[in-house]
C-alpha cells in the first residue's frame, strides 16, 4: 500500500531527498456519508421520560427505533452533498507571517435548500484554524466561504479535501461526503531584512552621486562633470575643462553597473541545522533577498541558483522590478535536502549563468568536513574567474556555550564549543588563502554584514 | 449498635446535672453575649426556628406512626377503603383473639402454638432472612395464611408452589369446590395471583382454571406449618370485604384457630446482609433509563465521533538544531572524562583570541604571545605562560580551574 512519492530512482543512493513514503489506500475507502448532529442523543435521551412512565424494554426498543427511523428518515430528505458545484477561487501567496484568504465558490444545483456545514481543510501549517462555514443554501444560490489562513511555514501549503455535510429537515441526520477541489498556498520568505533595506540604499545613494571615488581602479566609469564644491578630492579635478571654465571643475565618477551577481543557495543537509529555531536555510534567503534587492537597484543583474546534489532552482536574467517577486516564487518551495552538496554540478550551473565575471556569493554553512570534501576543490577554479563569497550563518549558541564555564559539564561542553569554532575559524582561513572573502554572521547580522560587503566592493570598483 | 447508642447518649446527659442550676442561666448568658457580638443574630434566629420545625414535623411524624391509625394497604389499622381494620375487628368481634405483630420483634415475642393461625398480608416488606425467621417462628403455627405474595416470597417460604399474576379484576370467581374454608358455589370478587403446586399432588384449592388456584392449601414440610395461599388482596380490604363472598372466606380461613396473629413484617428488620431484595428497592424505570441513557452515550459518541472530512497529513520537515553536533562532542569529551584534550582545545582558542585582540599573526610564536599577554594583562609571564601552554589539567577541578582562568585573563586582556 505504500510507495513513494516523486519520482523514483532504481538505486537507494540517488532516492530524490523529498521522495517520502506516502501511504494511500488504493480503494475508495471514503469511511460512511452520514453522520448525526448533537439532537440525535438529545432525542434518544428524552427517551428517559417515556421510560420514567412506562418502564418497559418495550418503550425502549420502540423509542430507539423512532430515534433511528426518525434520524435515516431525516438523512433521506437531506440533499445530496453532490448537489453542491464547489470551486476555488485563485491561488493565493502569502509572505509568511501575514494572514491571507482563501475561497471557495459553493453553488446549490439542487432544488431544494441546502442547510448543512463546509469545511475547507488545510495542511495545519497553513494555519486555516477556523476552517467550517455554517451554510444555507436556497436552491439555485451561490455563495463564496472564505478561509483565512496565517501560514507557519514557508513553502507550498496545499489544502486537503472539502467535506460537506448536509443536513436534514429536523437536523437529526446528515449527509457528508468530501471532494479534492484542490488549492495550494504559497507562503513566501518573510525577508525580515527589508528593514535593512532603506538604509543600505541611502549608502547607495551617496556611492552613485559621489563626486569621485577614491580608488580610480578599472571600475569605475565617467559619468559626467560639475562644479568643485570644497571637500571633493583634488586628484579628480579634470583641469582641460577647468581651463575651459572661471571655475574649478571635477569629473565625477559613477559605480559600475550592469555587473553579474550570482547567488548560489545550497539546499544540501548543512542548511537543514536550526539556528535561532530557523534552519539556515531561511536565514540564507533573507540574506540573499536583501543583496538581490540591493544588488537590483544598483543596476547589476542578479541570478539565483539553488540547489544540493541537483539544482532545484534557477531565477536569472529578470527585470529589476520582476527580479524580487521571481526569487521568492523560486525559493519558496525550497527545502533543505538531506544530502551532501555536489558544488561541482553548482559550478557548472555558475558558469552556464555567465561567462563575464561576476560576485558568486555561496550561502552556505562553514561545515569543514562539507567543505573541505566539495567545495574546496571547485573553488580554485572559480575563484580564477569570479569574485566569490561565502555567506554562512553562524550559530549564537556555540559562542554562548563556549562562554559558559561554570560546572564540569558546561566546561567539557565549552571545550566542545571552542573546538567547533576552531575548526570553522580554520576552514574559513583556508578560503580566504584562496582569495574567498568569508562572511559568518549570525541570522541576525548575515544579510546587513552581505550587504555591506557588497556596497564596500561596489565602492571600490572591485566587482 | 443500640447499645452503644444508648450508651452515648447517656453518658452526654449525665455530665448535664454536675453543672448544676447555674446551667441554664449561664446558656442564657452565653446566647445574650452572643447576641450582643454578633449581628448576624437574625440568621441565627431563622436556622433556630427552622431546625426546631424539622425536629418537630419529625417528631409529630413518629408518635403518629407509633400509635394513629395507619394508611398503608392492608394493614389492621387502616379505617380506609384499602385497609383491612375491618378483618380484624370482626375477627375480634366472633371471639378470635387478634394480635398485630408489627415486626419481627413482636412476631417472636407472640405466643404461637397449634392453636393459632399466623397471617400475612402484606409481603412487599418481606426479604429472604425475615421470610425463613418467619417459617421458623411459625413452625408450630396451626396455619400460616399468606395474602397475595410477592412470587419471591413463595420462592423462599415454599418453593414447591409455583405462582402466575394474574388480572381477573373484572368478573366475580365461584368455587366448584368444597373445603373447610370454601364452600361450593361461594364468589371471591377479584383475584391477583394464582398458584399451583409443582408436583400437582392433590391438596384442597379452589377458583382453579387451567390448573391454578386462588386458593391453595399447601400441607405442612419440613420447613413450615401448613400454608394457605389466597390470590386476593382485595377480598379482605375494608372496600371490598362486604361484596360477594369475600368476608365469608376470609373470616373463615383466619378464624379457623382460637389466635391471629397478623403479622406485619418491616422492612427495618431486613439484616443488611440480605442481597435478596436489593434489586426490588430500585425503581423499575431504573434499568431501561440506564440502556436509554446509554443508548443516547452511543449517539453522542456517533456525534462527536464522526470527523468532519480525513485528518490532514502534515509533511513535517527535519528540525536539526545546529548545536546538536557540539553537544554531542561535549558528551563524548564528557564521558571520555578527557580532561587533557579539553585542556589543550580551550588553550587553544584562548591564544588564538589573544593574538587576534593583541594584533598578532595567529602563527605568532608563543614567548611573543605570551611576553604581549603578560604586558596587556599585568599578570606576571609565568603565570600565564602556564595558563597558556601549561601542563594538561588532570582532573575535573584542575580542568574547570583553568576553563575559568583561561576566560578570566580573556576579560582582563580585552575587557570590553
Amino acid at each position: 500500500m505504500c510507495r513513494w512519492r516523486g519520482r523514483q530512482r532504481t538505486t537507494l543512493r540517488y532516492v530524490r531527498a523529498n521522495a517520502t513514503p506516502v501511504c494511500r489506500s488504493r480503494g475508495r475507502k471514503r469511511g460512511v456519508p452520514v453522520a448525526v448532529s448533537w439532537r440525535f442523543p438529545i432525542l434518544v435521551l428524552v427517551g428517559l421520560v417515556a421510560v420514567v412512565i412506562q418502564p418497559t424494554r418495550e418503550t425502549v426498543l420502540l423509542w430507539l427505533a423512532l430515534s433511528i427511523v426518525l434520524t435515516v428518515v431525516d438523512l433521506l430528505f437531506a440533499v445530496s452533498p453532490r448537489r453542491l458545484g464547489i470551486q476555488r477561487e485563485g491561488g493565493s501567496q502569502v509572505r509568511l507571517g501575514d494572514s491571507g484568504t482563501t475561497a471557495l465558490l459553493v453553488t446549490n444545483t439542487g432544488r431544494r435548500t441546502l442547510r448543512g456545514l463546509v469545511r475547507d481543510a488545510w495542511q495545519p501549517s497553513a494555519g486555516a484554524t477556523v476552517d467550517r462555514h455554517r451554510l444555507t443554501l436556497k436552491s439555485g444560490e451561490r455563495r463564496r466561504l472564505t478561509t483565512i489562513v496565517v501560514p507557519t511555514r514557508r513553502g507550498d501549503r496545499l489544502a486537503d479535501r472539502v467535506t460537506v455535510r448536509s443536513f436534514g429537515p429536523l437536523g437529526l441526520g446528515a449527509r457528508q461526503r468530501s471532494f479534492d477541489v484542490g488549492g495550494v498556498i504559497r507562503a513566501l520568505p518573510p525577508f525580515h531584512s527589508r528593514k535593512h533595506l532603506p538604509s543600505r540604499l541611502a549608502a547607495l545613494r551617496q556611492l552613485d552621486g559621489r563626486s569621485a571615488v577614491r580608488i580610480r581602479g578599472q571600475g569605475t566609469e565617467f559619468d559626467s562633470l560639475r562644479d568643485y564644491v570644497e571637500g571633493d578630492d583634488v586628484r579628480s579635478i579634470d583641469w582641460r575643462a577647468t581651463a575651459r571654465r572661471q571655475h574649478a571643475v571635477v569629473r565625477t565618477w559613477q559605480p559600475e553597473r550592469d555587473r553579474r551577481v550570482i547567488l548560489v543557495l545550497d539546499t544540501s543537509r548543512t542548511s537543514a541545522g536550526r539556528v535561532e529555531d530557523m534552519p539556515r536555510l531561511d536565514s540564507e534567503m533573507d540574506a540573499a533577498l536583501l543583496l538581490a534587492a540591493l544588488a537590483s537597484r544598483a543596476g547589476d543583474r542578479v541570478d539565483l541558483i539553488a540547489g544540493d546534489r541537483w539544482v532545484r532552482a534557477r531565477v536569472g536574467s529578470a527585470s529589476r522590478t520582476a527580479l524580487l517577486a521571481e526569487l521568492v516564487q523560486a525559493m519558496s518551495p525550497l527545502e533543505p535536502a538531506l544530502l551532501e552538496a555536489s558544488w561541482p554540478t553548482l559550478a557548472a550551473a555558475i558558469a552556464d549563468t555567465s561567462r563575464r565575471r561576476a560576485l558568486v556569493v555561496l550561502l552556505t554553512s562553514l561545515e569543514p568536513a562539507a567543505i573541505e570534501e566539495s567545495l574546496l576543490p571547485t573553488l580554485a577554479t572559480l575563484t580564477t574567474h569570479h569574485r566569490v563569497v561565502v555567506a554562512s550563518v553562524s550559530d549564537p549558541a556555540l559562542t554562548a556555550m563556549a562562554a559558559r564555564r561554570g560546572t564540569t559539564a558546561e566546561a567539557y561542553d565549552a571545550a566542545a564549543a571552542e573546538r567547533t569554532l576552531t575548526l570553522r575559524q580554520r576552514t574559513a582561513d583556508v578560503l580566504g588563502r584562496l582569495g574567498v572573502t568569508v562572511i559568518d554572521a549570525d541570522p541576525e547580522h548575515l544579510p546587513p554584514r552581505l550587504a555591506d560587503h557588497y556596497l564596500l566592493l561596489k565602492s571600490q570598483g572591485l566587482l | 449498635m443500640d447499645d452503644g447508642r444508648g450508651l452515648v447518649t447517656t453518658s452526654l446527659w449525665d455530665r448535664a446535672p454536675e453543672a448544676g442550676d447555674a446551667v441554664p442561666g449561664a446558656a442564657g448568658d452565653v446566647a445574650a453575649d452572643a447576641a450582643r457580638r454578633r449581628p448576624s443574630r437574625r440568621r441565627l434566629v431563622r436556622w433556630a426556628v427552622i431546625v426546631a420545625v424539622v425536629i418537630g414535623v419529625a417528631l409529630v411524624m413518629t408518635w403518629r406512626g407509633a400509635d394513629a391509625a395507619s394508611d398503608v394497604p392492608l394493614d389492621p389499622r387502616n379505617p380506609q377503603p384499602t385497609g383491612s381494620q375491618a378483618l380484624g375487628r370482626v375477627l375480634a368481634d366472633h371471639g378470635v383473639e387478634v394480635t398485630v405483630a408489627r415486626g419481627q420483634a413482636a412476631l417472636s415475642g407472640a405466643q404461637i402454638d397449634g392453636d393459632t393461625t399466623v397471617f400475612v398480608a402484606r409481603t412487599s416488606a418481606l426479604a429472604q432472612a425475615t421470610i425463613d425467621e418467619l417459617a421458623d417462628l411459625s413452625r408450630q403455627a396451626g396455619r400460616v395464611v399468606v395474602v397475595d405474595p410477592d412470587p419471591w416470597v413463595l420462592r423462599y417460604l415454599s418453593p414447591e408452589v409455583t405462582i402466575a399474576q394474574t388480572r381477573r379484576d373484572g368478573a366475580d370467581l365461584a368455587a366448584s369446590c368444597d373445603t373447610a374454608d370454601i364452600r361450593q358455589g361461594e364468589r371471591i370478587s377479584h383475584s391477583q395471583s394464582e398458584f399451583q403446586l409443582r408436583d400437582g399432588s392433590p391438596t384442597d384449592a379452589c377458583f382453579t382454571t387451567t390448573g391454578h388456584s386462588v386458593y391453595l392449601s399447601v400441607p405442612a414440610t419440613a420447613h413450615h406449618a401448613p400454608l394457605v395461599l389466597l390470590g386476593s388482596r382485595s377480598a379482605i380490604t375494608n372496600g371490598e370485604i362486604a361484596s360477594a363472598d369475600n368476608a365469608a372466606i376470609a373470616l373463615r380461613t383466619l378464624g379457623h384457630s382460637a389466635r391471629l396473629v397478623w403479622y406485619v413484617p418491616s422492612t427495618d428488620d431486613i439484616p443488611t446482609t440480605d442481597q435478596s431484595r436489593a434489586a426490588d428497592l430500585l425503581p423499575p424505570s431504573l434499568v431501561p433509563g440506564l440502556v436509554v441513557v446509554l443508548m443516547a452515550v452511543l449517539g453522542l459518541m456517533l456525534w462527536r465521533g464522526r470527523r468532519l472530512g480525513r485528518l490532514v497529513r502534515e509533511p513535517l520537515p527535519v528540525v536539526i538544531r545546529a548545536v546538536e553536533t557540539t553537544e554531542s562532542r561535549g558528551r563524548i569529551y564528557r564521558r571520555a572524562k578527557d580532561t587533557g584534550r579539553v585542556g589543550v582545545v580551550l588553550r587553544d582558542a584562548t591564544r588564538r583570541r589573544l593574538a587576534g585582540y593583541l594584533g598578532l599573526p595567529t602563527a605568532a610564536p608563543l614567548p611573543q604571545l605570551i611576553t604581549a599577554v603578560s604586558d596587556a594583562s599585568g599578570r606576571p609571564a609565568p603565570e600565564v605562560g602556564w595558563l597558556l601552554a601549561g601542563p594538561p589539567p588532570q582532573t575535573d577541578d584542575e580542568m574547570l580551574g583553568l576553563a575559568g582562568s583561561l576566560a578570566a585573563l580573556e576579560k582582563e586582556v580585552r575587557p570590553s
